[in-house]
């Protein structure tokens, strides 16, 4: 229990890691609060609206999102798009994240051939989320949407 | 439907009832849609029940955990680290000393039979207590809650050039001084304080006959003085030992300290009289044996010599902890 309760709060922890990067970067297009949950749930990237909508409140006010309410529709709703500020600091951190990625996979195998053949095939899985314990399944580990 | 409404009216309420006055309308219109997304989302066409409120709010979280989340804990601490710790220090020898403080001057109030009866005098000595170890720790809190709030800024490491040097002798650390500033300033208010007739009590003229030398009434008319020179050398400690170091800054709130505590001490002594000089000479005379010239002319004039002692000390004070600034600066 205590291993599987640590596993979930370090996977925790890399996701809340990338999620400015990931709001910034689907909101290249203008979308309201919950069909980015949505969206980020379908790509296996479960986010609580508790956690997303206050982030999106405080990237506004960082002036890297900016909103606009439509009351056309059904209800009225708030629109977030990613400002150009927003997407120049996106470009800038898309940048660090691969260079990220490439160094940590790089590691990471590094320190499964260390380990024999017998631990590399072990291993294997050990990047794959679905081994993370979130359950997802869908997760990619390169960092590429 | 209309207690449905009620209860995410009130969850919406609470939520934004906590944030800036200017973003809670805008914030309540957002969740509410968001509610409503949920809602449809479970119950599809069909109208929602009251339990499915229930759960969608529940999922939601506690309008307590959605506040946190909205304000991300700013400035929603009263101390904060690193002043916290330094917090707990503080009002553990602030409390230990009032509570001595007091304990003390209730036995001896006791001992010298100033005090009516046992059960009476350990009710009043309770609640006096319970007040000053009240006020103690509201007064330490406020301290540390305006350090905390208002910038005083604990760590001098803007830099690697600020970065303080280590130190050589355990002399260089402020802790010690300010614990015994701190723990005198508190024991001297609470016997002058809540017990100012246990002075006289324990006063006996050469001969054995009580006597007092000191003006209780005097004493309690100037109790407002004792209290703010007690609030300030507590703050002036407190600073001292949040510092952690002698630093210029240190030094200009020590001279300052210095300089208001030497302003109380005259003006309390220069317009109260809280010794009887003539009676201490009356009561060293009544063994028979003339009290002589310059012992007489201080006892006489016991306030203005004790008014040049107090100036004497803080004068000192204020030329160690300039000797110590400039050491710390210099090594």
């Amino acid at each position: 229990m205590g291993g599987g309760d640590t596993v979930s709060s370090m996977v925790l922890e890399l996701r809340r890691g990338t999620l400015v990067m990931l709001v910034l970067s689907q909101l290249r297009e203008p979308a309201y609060g919950y069909a980015l949950v949505k969206t980020l749930a379908d790509h296996g990237i479960p986010i609580e609206a508790n956690t997303l909508y206050p982030l999106m409140r405080r990237l506004e006010s960082q002036g890297l999102l900016t909103s606009e309410w439509d009351n056309g529709g059904s209800k009225p709703r708030k629109y977030y798009r990613t400002t150009d500020e927003g997407l120049r600091v996106l470009r800038e951190v898309e940048d660090q994240w691969h260079v990220l990625c490439g160094g940590v996979n790089a590691l990471l195998r590094a320190g499964e051939e260390a380990d024999g053949p017998a631990g590399v095939e072990s291993h294997e899985q050990a990047p794959n989320a679905k081994k993370a314990g979130n359950g997802e399944g869908k997760e990619r580990n390169d960092g590429t949407r | 439907m209309a207690h449905d409404n009620d209860l995410i009216e009130r969850y919406l309420y609470a939520v934004t009832r906590h944030l800036p006055a200017g973003q809670r309308a805008d914030v309540a219109d957002e969740l509410r849609t968001l509610i409503s997304d949920m809602l449809d989302e479970r119950c599809g066409t069909l109208p929602p029940t009251a339990k499915d409120v229930r759960v969608v709010l529940t999922e939601l979280g506690t309008p307590g955990e959605m506040v946190r989340k909205y304000t991300d804990g700013e400035g929603k601490c009263l101390i904060g680290q690193p002043y916290y710790s330094q917090y707990l220090f503080v009002l553990k020898i602030v409390l230990a000393c009032t509570t001595g403080g007091i304990a003390v001057a209730g036995v001896l109030s006791l001992a010298s039979g100033t005090s009516g009866g046992v059960l009476i005098e350990g009710l009043g000595w309770l609640g006096t207590l319970v007040t000053a170890l009240a006020f103690a720790f509201s007064f330490v809190t406020v301290l540390f809650a305006v350090f905390s709030h208002k910038g005083v800024e604990v760590e001098v490491m803007g830099s690697l050039d600020d970065l303080p040097p280590v130190p050589r002798e355990t002399k260089a650390s402020t802790r010690g001084d300010a614990v015994a500033g701190i723990v005198f300033s508190v024991v001297f208010a609470a016997v002058f304080l809540l017990f100012p007739d246990v002075l006289n009590a324990l006063s006996h003229r050469g001969d054995g006959v009580p006597f007092n030398p000191f003006d209780v009434e005097a004493i309690r008319a100037s109790a407002w003085v004792i209290i703010a020179w007690t609030l300030l050398c507590v703050a002036g400690e407190s600073f001292k030992l949040v510092e952690g170091r002698y630093s210029m800054r240190l030094l200009a709130v020590a001279l300052v300290v210095d300089v208001v505590a030497a302003a109380l001490v005259v003006f309390w002594l220069s317009n109260y009289q809280i010794i009887d000089g003539q009676a201490l000479v009356g009561a060293l005379e009544s063994t028979g044996d003339d009290v002589g010239g310059t012992v007489r002319w201080v006892l006489v004039n016991v306030q203005v010599a004790f008014c040049g002692l107090v100036l004497l000390a803080l004068a000192i004070d204020a030329i160690d902890a300039t000797v110590r600034t400039l050491k710390a600066r210099h090594s």
